[in-house]
């Protein structure tokens, strides 16, 4: 299941993440999917567990879990209705599904459950309509919004937001990463 | 006819750019410190469109030079890590008048990079992300920058508009007229700032994104009734000093907007503090009566004094 997923942006996300907490933090991972990554951080000993709202990802994530015998929390459900406390939030590639209103919403919920967030979100200078992208990779069925207000509206809740460019070519990918590091 | 009070105050400045940088002078220790880039910046469009000495203007662009980064970016006077987008604004300003007057391509094409760099940081909201850590390559909000000022995303940073501006005059590219719009559309809406020196920022940079009715208005309802009768107006209202700076850019845009009763009693409350003391500079910090107020430090600073002459010129004419 997790054939080619590992790829040169998942082990810079997976390094952000590891260099921005410890293993005595609690973590959720947004909008988890597969949860490739926060499976490599749990079996690294970090407390990580996901959330994904998609209920067919989440039982197809599941059976390959019990299949291997590993032990991964994944909560089948929306975050906004999600309340439980953590040290820090991460997602990757969910901000940019979101149109500002809704990002004003998730922002403001996820302030409640973590004074820390990193967000990895692809580049988008302009809209993009709805993708028939493989369901693993990308988020199928949802439109993309340009990213280029993300830390401006972050900064409306966190006190401080850092964030950098990763390059196309660095991840062998058609489009920037940009990464959000935020913090209460 | 000579005006004395510009020639011992450019005087002033031409002894505060000794190594190409422009210093303070501390009153106290008799020492020059703070070598500062950005306001280096500001010092080398002066002098360009002054006519100072060649050598001196040739020696104050180079050493600039050396301070930007490989993104075009400019650090401040104490951490060099960090790169400042207003810092890097003023300094791309010196750099086009520079070019203008020497046409060393050089310089060109560090105002160019600068204003790439002023894009990178600019939002699509028009906002500026004010610092770029250079070490660790991330740009920073913080709220903590420009806290007394309303914040990381002050009103002063409008005056970026000039660095655009600037570099639309030497490229005719209208990008950068595009970019004027775009900063003025979020920052003439953001609230006004309780402080002289980043308001007259704010100002200026209104003034130059063709806001002039907005300034007026501004002026008036805001910087008039702080003038007091000797052309004194506090740094804040619940403060006992002037941030003499500030004082000055008010009273320039009071002449750009027409109220000239008033930038001419703000002229006769700067010379009255450059009467305070032999060099020809003006106090950073001054009391009601022109005295130094050392509630924060004893420094004669050159953007002040760089004020100033600009203010005193305003009148040259008249």
């Amino acid at each position: 299941m997790f054939k080619n997923k590992f790829l040169p942006i998942s082990k810079i996300i997976y390094n952000t993440i590891k260099q921005n907490t410890t293993k005595e933090e609690k973590i959720l991972e947004v909008g988890c999917s597969s949860a490739h990554i926060s499976l490599v951080l749990k079996q690294k000993g970090f407390n990580i567990k996901g959330i994904e709202i998609r209920k067919e990802i989440v039982d197809k994530t599941n059976k390959f879990l019990n299949k291997k015998n590993i032990q991964f929390e994944i909560i089948t459900g929306n975050v906004l209705n999600h309340n439980e406390k953590y040290d820090m939030l991460w997602s990757s590639g969910l901000i940019q599904c979101l149109n500002n209103n809704q990002k004003d919403f998730f922002f403001e919920h996820f302030i409640k459950l973590a004074n820390k967030a990193i967000f990895f979100v692809p580049k988008r200078i302009n809209y993009l309509p709805p993708t028939k992208e493989d369901y693993d990779i990308a988020v199928t069925g949802c439109e993309e919004f340009p990213t280029g207000d993300i830390p401006f509206i972050l900064s409306k809740y966190y006190n401080k937001v850092k964030y950098k460019i990763i390059p196309k070519n660095k991840i062998k990918m058609d489009i920037d990463f940009i990464v959000y590091i935020c913090k209460n | 006819m000579k005006n004395v009070y510009i020639e011992k105050a450019e005087n002033w400045l031409y002894e505060c750019a000794y190594d190409g940088l422009a210093h303070s002078f501390d009153t106290t220790t008799q020492k020059w410190v703070k070598p500062y880039p950005e306001v280096t910046g500001y010092l080398l469009e002066y002098m360009c469109i002054n006519n100072y000495n060649e050598k001196k203007l040739k020696k104050i662009a180079s050493t600039l030079l050396k301070y930007q980064d490989k993104n075009g970016g400019f650090p401040s006077f104490f951490d060099k890590h960090i790169l400042f987008a207003f810092d890097t604004s003023q300094i791309l300003i010196g750099f086009c008048e520079y070019y203008k007057k020497t046409n060393d391509f050089k310089y060109y094409n560090a105002a160019i990079k600068a204003g790439n760099f002023l894009i990178s940081c600019q939002l699509d909201n028009g906002a500026f992300t004010p610092i770029y850590n250079k070490k660790t390559k991330e740009f920073i909000i913080d709220k903590n920058t420009y806290k007394i000022w309303n914040g990381p995303f002050s009103g002063l940073m409008c005056k970026l508009t000039e660095g655009y501006k600037a570099l639309y005059e030497i490229t005719k590219d209208e990008k950068y007229k595009e970019k004027i719009k775009k900063t003025i559309s979020f920052y003439k809406n953001q609230p006004d700032i309780d402080y002289t020196h980043p308001m007259g920022y704010f100002l200026e940079g209104l003034y130059a994104g063709g806001e002039k009715d907005l300034v007026k208005d501004k002026i008036e309802k805001l910087v008039l009734p702080q003038i007091q009768d000797n052309g004194y107006i506090p740094y804040s209202k619940n403060l006992p000093y002037a941030y003499v700076s500030g004082t000055i850019q008010l009273g320039i845009m009071c002449y750009k907007t027409g109220f000239f009763e008033e930038a001419e009693r703000i002229l006769n409350y700067a010379r009255l503090v450059q009467s305070k003391h032999q060099s020809g500079g003006l106090f950073q910090y001054a009391t009601k009566d022109g005295d130094l107020d050392n509630h924060v430090h004893t420094e004669i600073n050159s953007w002040g004094t760089k004020y100033y002459c600009q203010l005193e010129r305003c009148f040259e004419n008249v």
